[in-house]
């Protein structure tokens, strides 16, 4: 089949010379909008069965104007695979929504896309030696730093069975995008307290 | 007349033809100006918006794309918004939630969020007491539970707290103590638990 020609018929061609290109391009024409969506002729034609979006290879920047919003496929450069992405005029540039990290299990650093507007969650298990410690969030090649001391956090002892149970830890402070402090004493007193803890962030990236 | 893609025929005299190529382009447009932007209008091509009537198996996907299309969840039994990741992997129900307490939800990035209450038994001093989540076909599963959150909850001033003991892909063991002694109580508390199916 011959792709679509959108320079026929010219104004000296004669019937016998276009009908082959009008066929042709007639049945491009089926082809193409069979792709996705439901036919000529179907109850809800027009309409898209799904939407398949083949990652830009060369990553085209067509920002939505104003009153739009764009949904695409990229390739995150966290996760290095194609991602569902999201851009409106309120964010600079496409925020992959399916975005997050894979973790075997249990008690392992992780983080995952809460939301398009460039929101995402990150959680791990720490462990305070007593006292008051300064915590780094991940980060790294295949983990988002986040850009602004993140909006809220959680501070969970974690006291697994076994474990002493007079163990308390205490959100000290969001110090900046990249750490956080945490006191760890006993509960009942202000001693000094080996503490196992879950902590969850919320930030943009 | 519907879209008719075999014609002109070869034989055809542009007065056969004529009617079938506006019939065509008639139909041509017609369906184009579902969910799009109709030809001669600003922003022509474009997406109005996308109208996903549910499928009732999973598109297929190659290396490098992913499908967005609308499935009837399990769980919620109502149409809802999914992706599927490619080479055929894994579909994120991305609208799917019970908004209730106890709950879940998923995020647009396919992780579980679990979330409810609890009571500890004094007695159950120092295991905790075990609260399993709750069972039905329409609440999804945890295949991997990734972390869990505990946070008490009572009238100021009262001398409680709640401490996580232990988490599965079912349960959460929380401890009730007194905050200001090392003995167990009976603690309100929230959690949260966050995993993949």
């Amino acid at each position: 089949m011959c792709p679509f020609n959108g320079n026929i018929p010219q104004p000296n061609d004669l019937l016998n010379a276009s009908q082959a290109d009008l066929l042709s391009n007639y049945a491009e024409l089926k082809t193409a909008i069979d792709i996705n969506h439901y036919t000529f002729g179907d109850l809800d034609e027009g309409m898209h069965k799904w939407v398949s979006y083949p990652v830009d290879v060369v990553p085209r920047n067509e920002p939505p104007l104003a009153g739009e919003i764009i949904t695409k496929c990229s390739t995150s450069r966290f996760t290095n695979r194609p991602e569902l992405a999201y851009q409106s005029p309120a964010i600079a540039s496409n925020r992959p929504l399916s975005e997050r990290i894979d973790v075997a299990g249990a008690y392992q650093t992780g983080w995952a896309t809460l939301s398009g507007k460039r929101l995402i969650i990150k959680w791990g298990l720490s462990e305070g030696l007593g006292g008051l410690t300064t915590f780094r969030f991940p980060e790294g090649p295949g983990t988002p730093p986040f850009v602004n001391p993140p909006y809220t956090m959680q501070i969970v002892p974690l006291c697994p069975p076994g474990f002493a149970t007079n163990i308390f830890a205490r959100l000290v402070a969001i110090v900046d995008a990249n750490t956080f402090s945490v006191m760890c004493t006993q509960r009942t007193t202000n001693n000094n307290a080996i503490v196992p803890f879950f902590w969850l962030a919320i930030g943009t990236v | 007349m519907p879209y008719d893609n075999t014609i002109p025929k070869a034989t055809d005299a542009i007065s056969a033809s004529q009617q079938q190529m506006l019939d065509n382009f008639a139909a041509i447009q017609a369906l184009f100006q579902v969910n799009h932007v109709n030809f001669n209008q600003a922003n022509q091509g474009k997406h109005k918006w996308v109208t996903f009537p549910i499928q009732n198996a999973n598109p297929v996907t190659i290396a490098g794309e992913v499908a967005q299309f609308s499935k009837v969840s399990t769980y919620t039994g109502t149409p809802e918004l999914c992706v599927r990741r490619q080479n055929n992997g894994p579909v994120i129900e991305m609208t799917s939630a019970l908004t209730a307490s106890p709950g879940w939800a998923f995020t647009s990035s396919g992780i579980l969020l679990k979330w409810g209450t609890g009571l500890t038994v004094a007695g159950d001093f120092p295991g905790g007491t075990t609260l399993a989540f709750p069972v039905a076909a329409t609440i999804p599963v945890f295949g991997t539970v990734l972390s869990a959150y505990v946070t008490t909850s009572g009238a100021a001033g009262a001398d409680i707290f709640a401490m996580l003991r232990a988490f599965t892909n079912v349960d959460i063991t929380v401890l009730g103590v007194q905050r200001t002694a090392n003995v167990g109580a009976a603690v309100n508390y929230q959690y949260l638990v966050m995993g993949l199916l």
